[in-house]
């Protein structure tokens, strides 16, 4: 498994990765969390500039303040065994899966994590609660355990199913700089309580004062900035990175001097639309052109909100991307690509070219 | 002596046109009816989907509706009162295309299921159907004036009725999931979109199982599908649980499958089985074998995926 987003390059995921071949007993508490927050803050950060996507840089600077605050007075009261113990010098290496038997672990769509952090700043993204942060969920490979890995925190957390027991590993040893999930044996780890399931579908765990849930992924319905949606379901972000577009179509849309809107409808529970809204992105992101401009509108899943919307736009498909030029749709690609997602965007702005 | 031979000849002529409309309409009756009969609950669905009636109705409203298109079939194949036949067929095409234009404009429908899942029709195609049959029936009528029904036709009628109300009784437990449902063997399996799970169905060798709420069975059942996950007998075992993401996650957590579970709303997975659980061994999508109201055991799993 993969996580795209850390193939940032060099830099400081390449010396957190150096550094964390590492300790061979390294363990995940509330103290320890703070130097991996402040890490990871940067590395996450950083990758949000220099990628041009994921929420907003502001909402990510704010954390890295906190948590270089509170690194610093941590080290003052004397934690610095802690800091040691979750970021810096350190032996072996994370075991990988082939050479362990560990399990591999398989992205599981349909499950978002979120933790809810009762002191954290507010952020400006309304699509984002206030004091939530998100994250994935993964299923190991008999579908016995699942590894919860938060978008920025420092625990991961991997819960029997059976017992529904969590024990928290340092995130930095479950995700390697290149993105690769390995989950060291369980003496790296501590308990993390037991987790409870609710009747409505969902599972509650309480670590270090995180109210830590696991639930199916709500549909996000309405206008969300790509950011928002970045935010909320990484697995877009992660496959943006992946995606490589047709060179020359990318230089054809790198061309393009008239304003494109272009209206993504999507559902969050459409698995197509994670594999075309991600390819939309990373064209434009290759583009490099801002003539173009996405909104995205998410949609339920009976297809019948935002109402005015689908109605307006004659919507009836997730993925539906409108080309549209001063307000008047050029074309659409709708439920999946003819051919490629750049190739159908340039024949769409080509055909409308021509109309023009 | 000749005009009367002619006249006969004609007055033969236009009952024998009479009766070819009479079974064509017979044709479409039945054959709708047949495929209700297999499955009732999901006819009353789709009434209920219409949003016409009551949704307390539309049980009863579904075994009259099948037994009128059974009996209005019997009349017109035995040719047994042919204007009253055709009549009442007209007017119900005429509820029917009502019914059908008032959900169309309410947008409640997008496809009917008059004939199961065999052919996947519009509400447009259902209007045109069922005006098809009402000009039929018209013509039938102004055919079949001043007819008078024979004893034996009537006999026949009587005769009909008994499979008639035998489908009626007993059409939920024949052994006819693969022709209600249409997806027997060979059948590509390519309107099934499953949510939330990791892998593709459309892809390679795949076994798919239905399960769902209220059903005892799927959890008695479930261990040797589970033995047939952890023996690698098919490459992928998907579950798919018909309902919310939310309750095939308390499922998962009180079964603990071995294999990953999705989900489907149940209004889209209730067009592949008449009762659950169920089973689909698909090869690139196709169904190479299916199992009907109950989950395979491991020896039929390995003997359906190595008969390649």
């Amino acid at each position: 498994m993969r996580l795209g987003e850390r193939k940032e390059g060099p830099g400081p995921e390449t010396g957190l990765s150096e550094r964390n071949r590492g300790p061979s007993r390294r363990v995940c508490t509330s103290e320890r969390a703070i130097v991996p927050e402040f890490t990871d803050a940067i590395r996450h950060s950083r990758a949000m500039v220099n990628s041009s996507h994921c929420s907003s840089t502001r909402g990510a600077g704010r954390p890295v303040a906190r948590a270089a605050l509170l690194a610093g007075a941590l080290l003052l009261l004397g934690s610095a065994p802690a800091v040691a113990a979750s970021g810096s010098t350190a032996p072996a290496p994370a075991a990988t899966p082939a050479a362990s038997g560990e399990p591999a672990w398989t992205e599981n769509p349909g499950l978002i994590l979120r933790l809810h952090h009762p002191q954290a700043p507010e952020t400006e993204t309304p699509a984002v609660p206030a004091d939530d942060e998100y994250g994935e969920v993964f299923d190991s490979s008999d579908y016995q355990a699942m590894l919860l890995l938060p978008a920025r925190s420092a625990c991961a957390y991997v819960l029997e199913i059976s017992s529904l027991k969590a024990r928290a590993y340092a995130r930095d040893l479950v995700v390697d700089a290149e993105g690769g999930l390995h989950v060291p044996a369980p003496e790296n780890s501590t308990e993390a309580g037991t987790a409870r399931a609710d009747a409505d579908g969902r599972l509650r765990l309480r670590h270090d004062g995180v109210e830590i849930f696991v639930e199916p992924a709500p549909p996000l319905i309405g206008f969300l900035t790509r950011e928002e949606l970045e935010a909320r379901l990484p697995v877009y972000a992660r496959r943006t990175i992946v995606y490589r577009p047709d060179p020359k179509m990318v230089a054809l849309l790198r061309n393009e001097r008239e304003k494109i809107e272009i209206l993504a409808f999507f559902g969050s529970w459409c698995s197509d639309c994670k594999e075309l809204l991600p390819a939309l992105f990373a064209t434009l992101d290759a583009a490099a052109n801002p003539a173009f401009q996405v909104s995205c509108i998410g949609v339920d899943e009976d297809m019948k909100e935002p109402a005015e919307l689908l109605s307006s736009y004659q919507v009836g498909a997730t993925p539906t991307f409108l080309v549209l030029s001063d307000g008047i749709e050029l074309g659409r690609i709708s439920g999946e690509a003819t051919r490629t997602v750049e190739a159908d965007l340039v024949a769409i702005l080509t055909q409308g070219s021509g109309g023009r | 002596m000749t005009t009367s031979t002619r006249g006969n000849s004609l007055a033969r002529a236009r009952l024998a046109s009479a009766w070819l409309l009479a079974l064509f309409a017979a044709g479409i009756l039945v054959v709708a009816a047949f495929y209700k009969s297999g499955d009732p609950a999901l006819f009353a669905e789709q009434i209920t989907a219409h949003q016409v009636t009551p949704a307390s109705w539309s049980n009863w409203l579904a075994f009259f509706f099948i037994a009128a298109e059974f009996i209005l079939g019997a009349a017109l194949i035995a040719f047994v009162w042919p204007r009253l036949s055709f009549a009442l067929t007209i007017l119900m095409m005429l509820g029917f295309i009502g019914v059908t234009a008032w959900a169309w404009h309410k947008g409640a429908i997008r496809d009917c299921g008059c004939f199961g899942r065999l052919i996947e029709r519009g509400p447009r195609e259902v209007i045109v159907e069922d005006a098809v049959v009402i000009a039929a029936s018209l013509a039938g009528m102004w055919l079949t004036r001043g007819f008078q029904t024979r004893v034996w036709r009537q006999r026949l009628f009587a005769l009909l009725l008994l499979p008639a109300l035998a489908l009626i009784a007993f059409g939920t437990v024949l052994p006819t999931d693969a022709l209600i449902v249409g997806a027997g063997p060979g059948t590509k399996l390519g309107g099934l979109t499953v949510e939330n799970v990791p892998v593709s169905i459309e892809e390679g060798r795949v076994l798919v199982a239905l399960v769902g709420p209220d059903c005892p069975p799927c959890e008695e059942q479930l261990p040797e599908l589970k033995r047939v996950a952890a023996e690698r007998i098919v490459p992928t075992v998907v579950g798919v649980y018909a309902g919310k993401a939310s309750e095939a996650l308390v499922w998962r957590l009180r079964n603990q499958p071995n294999f990953p579970l999705g989900n489907a709303p149940e209004r889209v997975l209730r067009q592949y089985y008449r009762r659950l659980p169920g089973a689909f061994l698909l090869e690139d999508g196709v169904v190479r074998k299916a199992w009907w109201g109950r989950l395979p055991a491991v020896e039929e799993v390995r003997r359906a995926a190595g008969g390649n």
